[in-house]
């Protein structure tokens, strides 16, 4: 085959894959901030997505091992996405696209508190434009059953701090919050995001391979 | 940037991809002369692949603002030649929505549209240097 219609060239890659990747491209040379964070979530929400759909092979991985993996989906899809040394800190993940810049701070099983104020008080955007005013902080769950609650019960301190919260209507693990940086006194809004990787099945299957691992391991 | 290292980083843990990228990279960066277009059959010829799934990742990837190695392009018909879309209908396909023939005024289907490659930046840059 040498010529291809755009018809079969979605076939093999998917016609969402394609329009995204038009979409990205125009957006790094004309697109507007809010283009590129509306894009950035719908990719971070499908590595989330694919995180979730495997979580039983994610028990034992690291912070930086998610992380990590987080950043190469972004920058297979074309972003130059890195866990960055120049913002104040090492603020876990950097992206850009274009003149575009957005970051994020991820915890395991950790402090929601911490990663606030690192995303509010240490670090800066790659561009250091006070204009690109989103960020993420993003928490991994392995240890905990309910990761909404976990995330309910996040929301509920920062609205009792004064801040105000919006749901995220594309992610049941999500929401946004609006809040002002030290420093430059402007307004970061910053969407708060839950990769749920608790797996513990109670089927008897599993409560078998699990009495074998046990068994192994004492012996 | 070392298209190389950064092709190798991304594709670490998807060799069949990881091949076909490093095949097309190198064998259009040797070349002393670019095309102006590249064809989806050309380029698999080139990635030494025959697996359309891991062509067009491997094609899209490389025309990422990331890479620019290649630049993506949908051309449509007119009078028997075919032409390049227009960027204004090429950000309406990239939203979802209808692409309209620039002559015609008709809504052309992707089955009408031929999707193609042209050099990009990195290759364009190489041949200048």
């Amino acid at each position: 085959m040498t010529q291809i219609t755009l018809e079969q060239f979605q076939q093999y890659a998917g016609k969402k894959s394609v329009q995204a990747a038009f979409l990205r491209a125009r957006i790094s040379e004309e697109g507007t901030y809010q283009d590129f964070i509306e894009q950035l979530y719908v990719d971070i929400d499908a590595l989330i997505y694919a995180l979730q759909a495997s979580r039983e092979i994610r028990q034992n991985d690291s912070e930086d091992r998610i992380s990590q993996d987080i950043l190469i989906g972004l920058n297979q899809h074309g972003y130059h996405a890195t866990h960055d040394g120049k913002t104040g800190g090492h603020v876990d993940i950097s992206v850009r696209l274009g003149e575009h810049s957005w970051i994020g701070e991820a915890k395991k099983d950790g402090n929601f508190q911490e990663g606030f104020l690192q995303l509010t008080t240490r670090y800066v955007q790659a561009s250091g434009n006070y204009a690109h005013d989103h960020g993420g902080l993003i928490f991994y769950i392995i240890q905990s059953s309910d990761a909404l609650g976990k995330l309910n019960g996040w929301r509920t301190k920062l609205t009792d701090a004064g801040n105000t919260c919006l749901d995220c209507n594309k992610n049941k693990l999500a929401f946004f919050s609006t809040h002002k940086l030290e420093g430059s006194g402007t307004d970061l809004t910053i969407r708060t995001m839950i990769v749920s990787l608790y797996h513990r099945p109670q089927d008897k299957s599993a409560r078998i391979s699990a009495a074998k691992k046990k068994r192994i391991s004492s012996s | 940037m070392n298209v190389d290292r950064v092709i190798h980083e991304d594709w670490a843990e998807e060799s069949s991809l990881l091949e076909a990228c490093l095949n097309v990279w190198h064998k259009l960066s040797a070349r002393e002369y670019q095309l102006d277009h590249y064809t989806f059959g050309e380029l698999a010829q080139l990635a030494e692949c025959d697996d359309g799934s891991i062509v067009s990742r491997a094609l899209l990837y490389l025309s990422t603002p990331r890479l620019k190695v290649l630049k993506t392009c949908l051309m449509y018909e007119f009078n028997g030649n075919f032409l390049e879309l227009p960027d204004e209908e090429v950000a309406h396909y990239s939203k979802g929505e209808v692409v309209i023939h620039p002559e015609f005024g008709d809504p052309l289907h992707e089955s009408q549209i031929l999707l193609c490659f042209t050099p990009g930046f990195r290759l364009l840059d190489k041949g200048s240097a």
